[in-house]
């Protein structure tokens, strides 16, 4: 197995409050691995520390064997790393569905601003492929009849499906997901597991998944990692890890 | 997809068609005046909504007109350098103070920008009044109308007459509109809209934010500083006076004024009915700017997309009815 991730003593202080702490796990190539914990555990801040929009303190975050932690967010993206975000920031709230998941191949492009002002043979052949591209996408996720509806619009489940879609626009090689089901009903988080299971199964592409939830991720995860005031206090496969008294007492309280 | 790009064309065209014709209907001064000063707010104000398309709000676009006019006016009088080179060197150095204000003011966001790029403008023109080398306060006059043009000893061109000045401003605007309008609708454009939307996102798909926003900012002030070389060699003489926060808002009112939506035609709209308005107040006096609020403040309550949605609007209200 090759590793994608790798995260080494990864740590994020923000004044005195230590938020991820000495933090080292890795996600391995065509893994889903689901990162959980209750409030406050550094859920978000591990996933903003991932995605670049902040600078860790102290520790490794290496991509594919290159370390990432000095990467601007766009950098890290170009690297094969994308991600996703809760609910409504996975929106351009102005744009149509098309529109959003054509900015989703910006990585794609080739052609520089002077052929975009006079409109070249490229320029055009490009927006060609990118188009087919794009039909294919939303065809996949079943998001076609959206097409040209505003992105703010839609039902939350449309919602978080094509904030997948875009990221995946991309091509990346690994997908970061933050909370990608909570607030939603059972139907609709049931459709987008099944999502998530098809990347792994159809792209071969490893996902890594911060939920507050345990039980919604039961069944995707092959591994699980919990957090606690940013420490891991288990890892080991869903099943184990339900089953471990810290996690029982991190999310339940310690019985007197 | 191919029959609505012509489509697009054809709009420009129109609009081609209607400036070229203006002059043959006639030929007075006041109403090609009307038409020239539009088009040289025209392109200010077209880039101050590419600006815009990022979320910028800049309150400094007077600054690069300045810039632009000052580097003309000092190249042509001081150093007897020839109009036709003047105008884009005017053009370059606005693109690059504004590239390199633009790396550090462009982090800020909204208003702030605002803000800042109002002070830059403010500092511009306070320098500028405080150098005698600039003209101090008093300005700089005398600035030569664009050289005719002569090619094998023959005069092709003469621009001491206001209907050849009129064509050059329209060739201009013209380019500009074009090179606007192409970026503005091609996947560039849209990644500047993507920006303002949802920034973080634009990021998570790769788009490099401060690269595009400063980019779009110089292209910007390209065009700005290219009205700013046309403006002085119209009106032959430049002062400080007229780089006053008054020229922004301006500025930044004839695209709001005409429509956001639509780089080509919004701005152009907006700047011609400000100057037919602005003028037709003049004898107001200080009531000017007051009418011009109240005109305003009305526009943007019951026509939010401009002037130019003014069809649609009432389109929609008729079939309400």
């Amino acid at each position: 197995m090759v590793e994608m991730l790798e995260v080494l003593g990864l740590t994020k202080r923000f004044g005195g409050l230590v938020a991820v702490n000495n933090l080292t796990f890795n996600v391995e190539e065509e893994e889903i691995l689901g990162i959980i914990g209750p409030n406050g555990a550094g859920k978000s801040t591990l996933f903003n520390l991932l995605c670049g929009f902040l600078r860790p303190s102290k520790g490794q975050i290496k991509f594919m064997g290159k370390t990432i932690v000095n990467l601007r967010p766009d950098q890290i993206v170009d690297q094969g790393l994308a991600k996703t975000f809760q609910s409504n920031d996975t929106l351009f709230r102005e744009m149509t569905v098309q529109e959003q998941v054509i900015m989703g191949c910006h990585l794609y492009r080739k052609t520089g601003i002077w052929q975009r002002l006079i409109n070249t043979r490229s320029y055009q052949e490009e927006e060609k492929v990118i188009l087919r591209r794009v039909t294919e996408i939303l065809e996949r996720f079943g998001i076609s009849t959206w097409r040209d509806s505003i992105t703010s619009s839609l039902p939350a489940g449309t919602k978080r499906a094509l904030g997948i879609a875009t990221a995946l626009a991309a091509n990346p090689r690994m997908l970061l997901l933050d909370e990608p089901i909570s607030g939603m009903n059972v139907n609709d988080a049931e459709i987008l597991l099944e999502t998530v299971k098809a990347i792994r199964e159809r792209d071969k592409r490893s996902v890594l998944i911060v939920e507050h939830h345990m039980k919604a991720i039961h069944e995707l995860c092959d591994r699980v990692i919990v957090l606690n005031f940013g420490t891991k206090i288990a890892e080991g496969s869903p099943q184990q890890v339900v089953k471990d008294e810290k996690v029982i007492e991190a999310y339940l309280g310690v019985e007197d | 997809m191919n029959r609505l790009l012509s489509a697009k064309y054809l709009k420009l065209l129109i609009l081609a068609f209607f400036i070229i014709v203006v002059p043959l209907i006639s030929s007075s001064y006041h109403y090609l005046h009307f038409f020239i000063m539009s088009m040289i707010y025209g392109i200010a104000g077209m880039g101050w909504l590419f600006t815009n398309r990022s979320g910028g709000f800049s309150l400094g676009q007077t600054g690069f007109i300045a810039i632009g006019s000052y580097t003309s006016a000092l190249l042509t009088t001081r150093l007897n350098i020839s109009f036709w080179i003047a105008l884009p060197l005017a053009g370059v150095t606005a693109m690059l103070i504004s590239a390199m204000i633009g790396v550090v003011v462009l982090r800020l966001r909204g208003l702030y920008f605002g803000i800042v790029s109002f002070g830059f403008a403010e500092v511009i023109r306070l320098v500028i009044s405080g150098t005698s080398f600039l003209g101090g306060g008093v300005g700089i006059f005398d600035i030569p109308a664009p050289d005719a043009i002569i090619i094998a000893g023959i005069k092709l061109l003469e621009f001491t007459g206001r209907i050849t000045l009129y064509y050059l401003c329209a060739f201009l605007f013209l380019i500009s509109t074009y090179i606007f309008w192409r970026l503005d609708i091609s996947d560039w454009g849209k990644t500047l809209q993507a920006i303002a939307q949802n920034d973080k996102l634009a990021e998570s798909l790769g788009i490099y934010k401060m690269k595009h926003k400063v980019q779009s900012f110089a292209v910007a002030c390209f065009f700005t500083g290219i009205a700013g070389s046309f403006y002085a060699h119209y009106l032959n003489m430049i002062t400080p006076a007229m780089f006053t926060i008054e020229q922004s808002i301006w500025i930044f009112l004839c695209p709001i004024l005409g429509g956001v939506r639509s780089i080509v035609f919004g701005p152009l709209l907006g700047a011609f009915v400000m100057t037919i308005v602005s003028n037709s107040l003049r004898g107001m006096g200080n009531y000017e700017p007051v009418i011009l609020g109240a005109m305003l403040a009305v526009i943007c309550l019951y026509l939010p997309g401009g002037l130019i949605s003014i069809g649609t609007q009432i389109a929609q209200r008729l079939r309400k009815m």
